[in-house]
């Protein structure tokens, strides 16, 4: 693990600053990893790097601490602020009083990473929490202030608190919101904290109970299809999806399950689920699990509780684009193989495609064939075969996924590249991706009102993991000409091939 | 208990307010078609009014969802906490209030469900009515175009307030720069779905038709019947004005901006200017404190420096007649299209000319030169002419006033709702195509096909696709 503060280190040294305006050194870092460190010069602010080790100078131990998850641990973070979403190292108890660094963080703002003007800073609720593995006796139970070295370092604030492994979860959500986190993988350098953060959330996964489950409506014993939808916080969204799902359509022997991620009320979302059941006669389970960690465990606990043949995932973005839309999926999902797995026709307002973060153009009017946007590569044939299909709608038969083992846990809070990491190892699995014209929906972002979700938080991570997995493949499709499942380009992968999930889906 | 008194018809009308609580043109005209209704010796007939809870926090206890309104049989108050103007959606309904809404419609079992309006209630009043009522005849009268246009239902421009005469997603995204159209493509079908569920839709004017039908209403399901008005207060025709001069104007309706009161202050400004002052403006109306500041403060400003403008605030229905009979000249100068106003109908149930915006609806009702006279929209100066042609032109009046229509008479509009809607045996014509894509019928399958039809199916390129450039395509 390697911190490294580029904003610090200029200032330290003014000769390094010069060179790099100059353009003689790419970065700061790139000076620091060639010559700094040889030299003897400090990665970062001596006082800070403290902070970010235990009492015995060793790193933080994450996976250790999370695997006992009890006792005393000491908290540091940072919270952002609706100005300036980089203020850190301010701790802020939940309810209690912020400290105004703005005058101080200045250092940390990254001038050289381009994506963070564009964060939106009221979604922000909690910096980064980190966690750190010591008996009571180490650490003083009240609040402590330390001051960092010189006088223009502003004064933190470190708090001991008891957590237990609910907590823990519960302060995950603030700890990927970390910007030093989003900034750590957008510019290649690895400032050490991404890792913490996606050890730490891996491990609390493993450790997280089954959901609270929930049933309403007669139970139904092998329904047609089972649709599993996830439900965001805004549940009045959730409400208009079901409402359009339903409204031209019987549901019959069809099976929803929702899954809520970090529902704003248990008892709100219960109920919602209630009123599905009775205003649309649908069969409906549902469940909540209580912090919106991970997508793919999510999904795989609904996959566990679903019954039906068929599975069919679809996204909180997602409408219907006609009122025949689930008499198609019926018929796709009939003629579908054991082993494949069927995407739909995501469209976009104005009827072009959007699928696997590509924009297309329709060219033939029953939308068989598109044609990529401003991308120098060859048009789809969509009722082909596809290398991967988005997570919005995808069609699956239940055993096949579970056989998989699902989607891989190992990708953290929202989706993002979970599905088409599921399309490859369907792939190698002798499976077959496509995407079936004859499913059309509607993907819709900004009705459902996301914003900046976790996903945007874990993406780096994310995609650095997919990357590290399927580079390999990901050079031959685009060496190849063909659409890459991502519009992001393979980058800063290291590492063979490995297959996520060895094992299949413990079922119930 | 609801009474159930042996009547072969049982109707339900649903109305955004009673009028009794909030005055209004939709909820009036809603109102009186109940009563007419009521009268009936083979309708049993009932009210349902949305009451949000802010406006009368006295009249609905907070863990009640439906009250009986003001002790009467048959007139109710649906509670009203969140009501979301975007998507016409009353979320306390959605949120749990749904199963007291169903259980009330269960109970009543009505024949006829007649929507006067979704606004507070909710659009979702419709699902719920097809959940509990199946069998019922659902019935929507269009008041304005709320479906169409999020901007009050007024299809104005919000930026130059400018008449708009189509929506699409991106225009209106361009009034509504905070939301993205991806947003109003979802309110257009969240309505249209919704709208599946109506078996007839009503217009009171012929404007207001043709726009839905634009829209993309189907011919067969929607139908014009004007407003019925009750008799109380009709005038007999012939009835002469209370003034010899015939200079009394008057303006009624509601003191907001698209209503042009703006546009009537300045014509009144520039008749004085052009040494016409021997003239009145009479305004009555309500909800002053909605309107624009601007206004407002021009408003007061006028009729503190003008000796014509007479403001007498609101009024009551029953008071009618007593303002119409001071009046020589209604004016009705509206800025946005308007449906049918009913000032119009009351002008001419009191026999009196009406000077109009020569757009909408308004141009709709009124005849220029026949029983009133146009001026261009939002103009004052062509206002002023207008107002200075009553006030000198001889015999004007006199001829205008002997050509005034007689007004629909509540009575007549039963019947028309009762053959064109209510009762007719015609097959539920339920509009589904209404929120379907262009494209729908090209994917469309038939029961019995199978997953094979894919492949099975013809593949032709479309001519517009190069060869040369996707010739791997070709090879495949």
């Amino acid at each position: 693990m390697e911190l490294f503060d580029a904003e610090w280190y200029l200032e330290q040294n003014p000769d390094v600053k010069k060179a790099v305006r100059n353009g003689l050194w790419a970065s700061a870092y790139d000076h620091f990893k060639t010559c700094g460190r040889a030299e003897g010069r400090a990665p970062l602010d001596p006082a800070v790097a403290q902070l970010l080790q235990q009492p015995n100078g060793t790193p933080l131990n994450v996976e250790e601490l999370a695997a006992s998850a009890e006792g005393t641990c000491l908290l540091i973070g940072w919270v952002d602020d609706r100005v300036d979403p980089i203020i850190e190292f301010a701790m802020q108890p939940y309810g209690g009083p912020q400290i105004d660094l703005k005058q101080h963080i200045r250092r940390f703002r990254r001038p050289d990473v381009a994506d963070i003007k564009r964060v939106r800073p009221e979604s922000f609720d909690f910096g980064f929490w980190a966690a750190v593995q010591g008996p009571p006796a180490t650490r003083p139970e009240a609040s402590i202030r330390v001051r960092f070295a010189s006088n223009r370092v502003a004064e933190l604030q470190l708090q001991t608190t008891t957590i237990g492994p609910i907590d823990l979860r519960d302060r995950i959500l603030g700890l990927l919101a970390s910007p030093r986190n989003r900034a750590s993988r957008a510019d290649g350098v690895d400032h050490g904290l991404t890792r913490v953060l996606a050890a730490l959330t891996r491990a609390v996964i493993k450790q997280a109970p089954a959901p609270a489950l929930w049933r309403c409506g007669a139970h139904m014993a092998e329904p047609e299809l089972s649709i599993i939808i996830s439900v965001p916080r805004d549940l009045e969204n959730a409400r208009r999806q079901i409402a359009l799902l339903a409204m031209a359509c019987d549901f019959g022997r069809i099976e929803i399950v929702f899954v809520s991620r970090s529902p704003a009320s248990l008892d709100d979302f219960f109920a919602f689920v209630e009123s599905v059941g009775e205003l649309y006669g649908a069969s409906t389970v549902a469940f909540a699990i209580g912090e919106d960690l991970n997508w793919a465990r999510a999904h795989n606990d609904a996959a566990r509780l679903a019954e039906g043949r068929t599975l069919l995932f679809l996204g909180s973005t997602i409408f219907p684009g006609d009122r025949d839309w689930l008499g198609r999926t019926l018929v796709v999902a009939a003629g579908m193989r054991d082993s494949d797995v069927v995407g739909a026709c995501l469209l976009n307002e104005d009827d072009s495609v959007r699928q696997c973060g590509i924009d297309f153009t329709v060219i033939d009017r029953r939308l068989r064939i598109w044609e990529a946007r401003r991308r120098p590569v060859r048009p789809v044939w969509c009722a082909g075969i596809a290398h991967a299909v988005s997570a919005g709608t995808i069609l699956v038969r239940r055993h096949f996924f579970v056989e998989l083992g699902g989607f891989d846990e190992d990708y953290i809070g929202d989706c993002s590249y979970e599905a088409y990491d599921f399309c490859f190892r369907a792939w190698v699995a002798e499976g077959a991706v496509k995407v079936d014209p004859r499913l059309i929906f509607y993907d819709l972002h900004a009705p459902a009102q996301l914003g900046d979700s976790v996903s945007s938080r874990t993406m780096p991570i994310n995609r650095a993991l997919y990357n590290d997995r399927w580079g390999d493949v990901l050079d031959l499709l685009a060496n190849a000409g063909e659409i890459l499942p991502t519009a992001a380009a393979p980058a800063n992968r290291a590492g063979p091939l490995e297959i996520a999930n060895t094992g299949p889906l413990e079922l119930p | 208990m609801l009474r159930r008194p042996a009547k072969p018809k049982r109707l339900l009308s649903i109305a955004h307010f009673h009028p009794d609580i909030y005055r209004g043109g939709a909820q009036q005209a809603g109102y009186e078609l109940f009563k007419g209704f009521d009268a009936l010796e083979d309708y049993d007939a009932f009210f349902l009014a949305g009451s949000p809870r802010h406006i009368q926090p006295n009249l609905i206890p907070r863990d009640v969802t439906i009250v009986r309104h003001d002790g009467r049989a048959n007139e109710f108050l649906l509670g009203v906490d969140t009501w979301d103007s975007f998507w016409l959606s009353n979320t306390g309904l959605s949120g749990g209030e749904w199963r007291d809404v169903l259980g009330f419609l269960r109970a009543l079992q009505p024949d006829i469900i007649h929507f006067n309006h979704v606004i507070n209630t909710g659009i979702e009043l419709l699902h719920l009515a097809q959940v509990a009522c199946p069998k019922a005849r659902i019935v929507y009268t269009l008041h304005e175009f709320v479906p169409i246009c999020h901007a009050n239902g007024q299809m104005v421009r919000t930026r130059r307030q400018g008449l708009c005469d189509r929506a699409s997603w991106s225009r209106c995204a361009m009034c509504f720069p905070d939301r993205h159209p991806d947003e109003f493509f979802l309110r257009d079908r969240w309505i249209r779905a919704h709208f599946t569920h109506v078996d007839r839709f009503v217009a009171p004017s012929r404007f207001l038709l043709q726009r839905y039908l634009d829209w993309g209403l189907a011919e067969d399901d929607i139908v014009f019947i004007d407003y019925g008005r009750l008799a109380d207060g009709r005038a007999p025709r012939g009835t002469p004005p209370a003034s010899e001069q015939r200079n009394r104007f008057g303006f009624l309706g509601q003191l907001i901006d698209c209503k042009g009161l703006d546009c009537l202050v300045d014509a009144a400004a520039l008749l004085v200017k052009r040494g016409i002052a021997e003239f009145e403006v009479r305004i009555h109306g309500a909800n002053l404190e909605l309107a624009s500041e601007a206004l407002q403060s021009k408003f007061a400003d006028a009729v503190e420096t003008y000796s014509q403008l007479k403001f007498f605030g609101s009024y009551f229905n029953y008071e009618l007649p007593r303002h119409t009979a001071a009046v020589d000249w209604f004016v009705v100068p509206s800025v946005w299209w308007e449906n049918s106003p009913l000032v119009i109908q009351e002008a001419f149930m009191a026999r009196r000319p009406v000077l109009c915006s020569n757009i909408g609806g308004m141009a709709e009702k009124v005849r220029d030169g026949i029983d009133g006279l146009y001026f261009a929209a939002g103009d004052a100066a062509s206002l002023a002419d207008a107002m200075a042609r009553c006030l000198t032109e001889p015999g004007l009046w006199d001829r205008l006033a002997a050509n005034t229509p007689d007004v629909l008479a509540v009575e007549e509009a039963v019947e028309q709702h009762r053959k064109l809607c209510f009762e007719n045996d015609s097959p539920k014509a339920r509009p589904r195509q209404l929120w379907e894509a262009s494209w729908a019928d090209s994917v469309r399958i038939t029961a019995g096909s199978d997953a094979a039809e894919l492949e099975a199916a013809p593949f032709r390129l479309p001519d517009s696709f190069s060869a040369s450039t996707h010739d791997w395509l070709l090879d495949s």
